[in-house]
């Protein structure tokens, strides 16, 4: 493998005219490797995810999905290369009322008509597909459960199962453990991390914890006031780097 | 307000404008104030009324004759008209609540304001709170005006007054769900109406049940009265019976009609349950 995958050029984003929360964020993803961005509540982390996906409309600047300029695609065209990109969220996100199973199979929705949607009629190799993964995420007896009746650390197992189904070429994780505790994070990012390395498809996560990041992440990205700061290796995040991200040392002793 | 809140506002400093003061004791005192006018004003009311104790009485009086006119019921002398009125009744709801459900759905997806732009909602919303200004018995006669008389006027205007309520109370309940299950539907590339059918749908799908029987049991209601303007159903012989003071078949009738009642609302409850 090799080659981008992913190129952000100079993207920023307004939520209110005058306030502007990316102020010129440019990026390159491999085609490999976890990345991890890291910075303080407000930073832009999770606006900048979103961008990447449109699920947040920037305000300018290009996102180059291997080689497409996502931001100028509308309608059909932008759901297309949207369902190569998954999504893994930070309180889940899962449909709380269908079966782990359907939520899971909620992954191929840009692939079938609304009216095999509705009567559950996905393709056979979808559907033997979703249950590999659950065997593989170890949540083979609760298929038929309802989502609402897993734990955290289930959900997002699930939430990591629903992307996966889409068969991604890029994956989005924001803030994937910020819901759940220390042991059940670690579990969370290596069972992300090992399923990703198996599809060999690149990851970008953005995260609160620092030592979380530097455990799991080929390289870190950190962020300040929607700009990026620091942009390298895990050991090259020295105690300076990381007060230029999060301003200040108290918080570190 | 409450001492504690007046003890908190008290903490602010004296609002420097006559304008700004008087808000104040408006927010401070307005309560106090509202409670007074609304009990002058229900005194004012029944004085222009003549209610009084004495009228109050004299009715009583009235009432106990005319119950014990309605004793024993008599179901006999009028049976064929009281079961194929009631029968009447009965369609006059079931297709009203059909057509009504059916299309409350898509309007209440219209206007609900999470989902649609502004120029789609406005306009829905504004058709939905018409069909429901209007009392059913002033549609009726309005229908019954418009198309003649018979159920089939009876079946559009609970059609329009089903609408107005649950269509209102399904874009209420599509403008409360949870739009994190939305946006992560969206995001795996999933079109519109797929991420309708995968993520606001189970989110809705038991309310809607819900309101669906409440409006078939509020239908069931409405039409024994829709036959007083002539839109058909029983209430048109419960109206004859009255005006001919046959007061034994207007108990026979009262009581068919609270049996019907009573089985649509057991009928009602087992289907919400079975998707609750």
């Amino acid at each position: 493998m090799g080659g981008v995958t992913l190129e952000v050029q100079d993207l920023t984003k307004c939520y209110t005219a005058d306030r502007p929360v990316l102020r010129g964020v440019s990026l390159r993803l491999d085609s490999e490797g976890i990345t991890i961005v890291i910075g303080p509540s407000g930073a832009g982390k999770s606006t900048l995810l979103r961008c990447i996906n449109r699920l947040v409309e920037p305000t300018s600047g290009r996102i180059l999905f291997q080689g497409t300029d996502l931001v100028t695609l509308r309608g059909q065209m932008l759901r297309e290369r949207r369902r190569r990109i998954g999504m893994v969220f930070q309180e889940f996100n899962l449909v709380e009322r269908l079966s782990v199973i359907e939520n899971l199979l909620s992954g191929r929705l840009g692939y079938v008509s609304p009216w095999r949607a509705w009567l559950r009629k996905f393709p056979e190799t979808d559907i033997v597909r979703a249950f590999e993964l659950l065997d593989q995420l170890g949540l083979s007896e609760f298929a038929a459960k309802r989502a609402d009746a897993l734990s955290g650390g289930q959900r997002q197992r699930v939430g990591i199962g629903r992307a996966l189904m889409q068969e991604p070429e890029l994956l989005l994780a924001d803030e994937p453990t910020s819901s759940l505790d220390p042991k059940t994070s670690v579990e969370i990012m290596e069972t992300m991390a090992s399923l990703a390395r198996q599809r060999h498809i690149p990851v970008m996560v953005n995260m609160h914890d620092v030592n979380l990041a530097k455990r799991f992440a080929d390289r870190i990205v950190g962020m300040t006031e929607g700009r990026v700061v620091f942009d390298g290796k895990a050991d090259d995040l020295t105690t300076d780097e990381l007060s230029t991200i999060y301003g200040g040392e108290e918080w570190m002793r | 307000m409450d001492a504690l809140s007046r003890r908190a506002a008290g903490r602010t400093a004296r609002p420097a404008t006559w304008g700004a003061r008087a808000r104040w004791l408006l927010e401070v005192y307005g309560a106090r104030l509202l409670a007074v006018a609304v009990v002058g004003y229900a005194v004012y009311a029944a004085s222009t009324l003549g209610f009084t104790p004495a009228r109050f009485w004299r009715g009583l009086e009235h009432g106990g004759t005319f119950l014990t006119r309605l004793f024993p019921p008599d179901f006999a002398s009028r049976w064929s008209d009281i079961q194929h009125d009631m029968l009447e009744s009965l369609e006059i709801a079931i297709l009203a609540s059909v057509f009504g459900i059916a299309a409350s759905l898509p309007l209440g997806l219209l206007a609900a304001r999470n989902l649609m732009p502004a120029y789609v909602t406005w306009p829905v919303r504004l058709f939905i709170s018409v069909s429901r200004s209007f009392h059913p018995v002033i549609v009726g006669i309005l229908f019954v005006k418009a198309i003649g008389f018979g159920p089939l006027a009876g079946v559009l205007t609970l059609a329009v007054a089903s609408v107005g309520f649950i269509g209102k109370l399904f874009t209420e309940a599509i403008e409360e769900i949870s739009l994190k299950q939305v946006e992560a539907v969206r995001a795996t590339g999933a079109s519109f109406l797929n991420v309708l059918i995968f993520s606001v749908l189970p989110q809705v799908t038991a309310r809607f049940v819900g309101f669906s029987m409440y409006q078939l049991d509020s239908n069931l209601r409405n039409s024994t009265i829709l036959g007083i303007v002539g839109a058909g159903g029983i209430g048109g012989t419960l109206l004859a019976a009255f005006q001919r003071f046959d007061y034994e078949i207007v108990c026979a009738i009262v009581l068919v009609m609270i049996g019907l009642i009573m089985m649509g609302e057991i009928l009602s409850e087992q289907i919400r349950k079975l998707f609750q």
